[in-house]
């Protein structure tokens, strides 16, 4: 083949253009290419192995979610609804980027309560205004590494002060993939969870460099700061790093469970809301409802027991007749059932001509002439070729099918003829099958 | 191992306890995410704090026939089958109506015709309010007295097929139960003084 196939263009349709991001293994996601295409910068994993350390250390004590979640709900008395999981965990960063302005708007606004409570915090707790003095809290880290990957968010992002200032609402870019709060709020960045390679993973067990990884030796505890200085951490600094960092995650998982007592009660279930069942709303009003139904009760359970003494007595009653008092009764009661059978199919068969009648004459007075006249015909028409009901047919049998007598012949004599001949009885042929009927043989002489 | 009834019980109405549910809303409790998070081991102490903090009464609703948490409890009193001195406790309660719900469908379930018209008479006149959730999982107001009326007269409630008990006009014949008298007739008989003594006592056949 020399020319290439041609391209079919296929017809717009309300889904063209949506990229679907979807997952093949092996093959880094979509819009994280410019990370993993140049070697990152060590703040940037760094910073990445401390969120995952801090996702996993924020979702409780490395237990489950949903779990944890029903030992808070257990923990506090509050009847939390079914939405329990979503208003603690449902934000922690492990979202899909599939799932587009539903999820994300909720995000959106829990993200937004999150960051108000936590900047609240941050702005009360340390007043201090640059990163670089909270450089071992792995937040500042953070911010600061949010900074180096996105110059334009920083302006939204003012170092550890709580300004609201204009976010970018970058939400939809696809660089931040699902951490799309930067809405000027000093927020954490939640970002969704990306595969590290194994040769650029840095744990916190042995954090070393990703470059130095494929050397042996681990006691080399070489850490680069954000700022491209490599800093020599002895031992304790690094002790000094982890319990930040534990305490960091204990003092989150505490203020999650103390939000969660003192959360107003979201009953997510709102049709259950509709119908209230607090009691004593208005007591007179209640009692009065309860004296009705308790009234109702006595009412029914008295007339079953009626109906039930009747019962007895007619049984009691009979018993003591005789064979043929019973017998007498009972013929009594069958006749009186078919009397009342056939009277009820007469009413019926009444009612039924009368309205046929009633139609009839309402067709028929109707003044203007021609109309009466095609009306009168027409109804004549219903009534003979109209079918009503299911079973019944147009067909009403041999006789009603014969035509020699349907109308005035053309042929006046022949009939003339034949009604001459009818009188005579026995005169009948297959063209005249009335002829010789009951009322012909019956000759005035006979009488 | 974890569905089944706990070694100690006696069989009711002489069966396992927990056939008293059928096997079609068995097993959906069962499969039942509240049935495997919540109630797994669970003991009686256990099941009074789920029920101190149910908020509906009712049976399997919705396309997936999905059971209420109140009817994963009753299939967890069944298979915990508690004694009568704790269920009376339940009952008696005041402070949590939907346990005492709970614990009248089990009594209701368990016990023998005589002990659940005296009991479940009594409270007859405790008009709480309730929540329901019907079939199709949307929720209705009713009374406690009116669950008490159908856990005596109907067949089914709360998708749980209730054992037949004898009619209670039958007791009445027998004499084992007397005909009963509702709190509104004994009112009558106290306070009024001309009406009052011939109906509260001509009314004592209102029982069924």
């Amino acid at each position: 083949m020399s020319r290439a196939p041609e391209k079919k263009v296929s017809k717009p349709v309300a889904t063209s253009g949506v990229k679907v991001h979807r997952y093949f293994p092996g093959k880094a996601p979509e819009g994280h290419m410019d990370e993993f295409s140049e070697s990152e910068s060590e703040a940037e994993t760094e910073a990445k192995t401390e969120r995952t350390v801090q996702l996993a250390a924020g979702t409780s004590f490395g237990a489950s979610t949903k779990l944890t979640a029903a030992a808070e709900v257990l923990s506090a008395p509050t009847r939390i609804g079914a939405g329990i999981g979503n208003t603690q965990q449902g934000n922690e960063g492990f979202s899909d980027s599939d799932a587009e302005s539903d999820g994300e708007t909720r995000r959106l606004m829990q993200a937004r309560l999150l960051a108000r409570q936590r900047a609240n915090e941050e702005a009360s707790s340390d007043s201090g205004s640059d990163s670089d003095s909270d450089s071992d809290t792995a937040r500042a880290r953070l911010r600061a590494s949010m900074q180096i990957r996105k110059p334009e968010g920083i302006s939204a992002r003012a170092g550890a002060t709580a300004s609201s200032g204009s976010g970018s609402g970058s939400g939809s870019s696809e660089e931040s993939g699902s951490s799309s709060e930067d809405d000027g709020y000093a927020v954490r960045p939640m970002l969704k969870p990306m595969f590290v390679p194994k040769s650029q993973r840095q744990t916190q067990q042995n954090p070393q460099s990703p470059q130095q990884a494929q050397q042996p030796s681990r006691a080399a505890a070489m850490l680069e700061d954000e700022n491209g200085e490599a800093r020599d951490l002895g031992a304790e600094a690094l002790a000094q790093m982890k319990e930040a960092r534990r305490e960091e995650s204990v003092r989150m998982a505490a203020e999650e469970a103390r939000r969660a007592r003192e959360q107003p009660e979201i009953d997510n279930d709102e049709h259950a809301n509709l119908v209230d069942d607090t009691d004593d709303v208005d007591p007179e009003a209640e009692f009065e409802a309860w004296k009705l139904r308790e009234l109702l009760r006595i009412k029914r359970d008295k007339e079953e027991g009626e109906v039930v003494d009747l019962e007895e007595q007619e049984r009691e009653r009979r018993r003591n007749m005789s064979e043929a008092e019973k017998y007498a009764e009972d013929i009594e009661i069958v006749r009186r059932q078919r009397e009342e059978k056939i009277e009820r199919a007469r009413e019926l068969r009444m009612e039924y001509l009368e309205e046929q009648d009633a139609m009839r004459l309402d067709v028929a007075q109707d003044n203007t002439e021609v109309n009466a006249i095609m009306s009168q015909q027409m109804f004549e028409y219903a009534m003979i070729n109209a079918e009503g009901c299911r079973s019944h047919t147009k067909w009403k049998g041999h006789s009603k099918e014969d035509t020699s007598r349907a109308g005035p012949s053309l042929w006046e004599e022949s009939r003339r003829a034949a009604q001459r001949s009818d009188a005579r009885p026995g005169t009948g042929s297959a063209r005249n099958p009335r002829s010789g009927g009951r009322e012909q043989q019956r000759r005035p002489a006979d009488d | 191992m974890a569905n089944r009834t706990v070694n100690t019980a006696t069989t009711i109405h002489g069966t396992n306890p927990q056939n008293l549910i059928d096997k079609e809303y068995r097993q959906r409790i069962y499969d039942s995410l509240y049935w495997k998070e919540h109630c797994f081991a669970l003991t009686v102490t256990g099941v009074m704090d789920k029920a101190a903090n149910l908020t509906c009464i009712g049976g399997c609703f919705g396309d997936n026939k999905r059971p209420t948490e109140f009817m994963c409890l009753v299939l967890k009193l069944l298979q915990l089958q508690p004694d009568r001195q704790m269920v009376d406790v339940l009952i008696d309660q005041n402070d949590f109506k939907y346990m005492r719900a709970l614990a009248l469908m089990y009594f209701r379930l368990t016990e023998r015709p005589v002990d659940v018209y005296t009991k479940l008479e009594l409270l007859y006149s405790d008009y709480s309010k309730l929540r329901r959730r019907i079939y199709d999982g949307t929720y209705v107001l009713m009374h406690m007295d009116e669950l008490v009326d159908d856990l005596l007269r109907e067949q089914r409630v709360c998708s749980i097929a209730l054992p037949r008990i004898t009619d209670r006009r039958k007791l009445e014949d027998v004499g084992e139960l007397p005909p009963r008298i509702s709190p509104l007739d004994q009112n009558d008989s106290d306070s009024d003084s001309e009406s009052g003594s011939s109906s509260g006592s001509d009314n004592d056949e209102s029982g069924s």
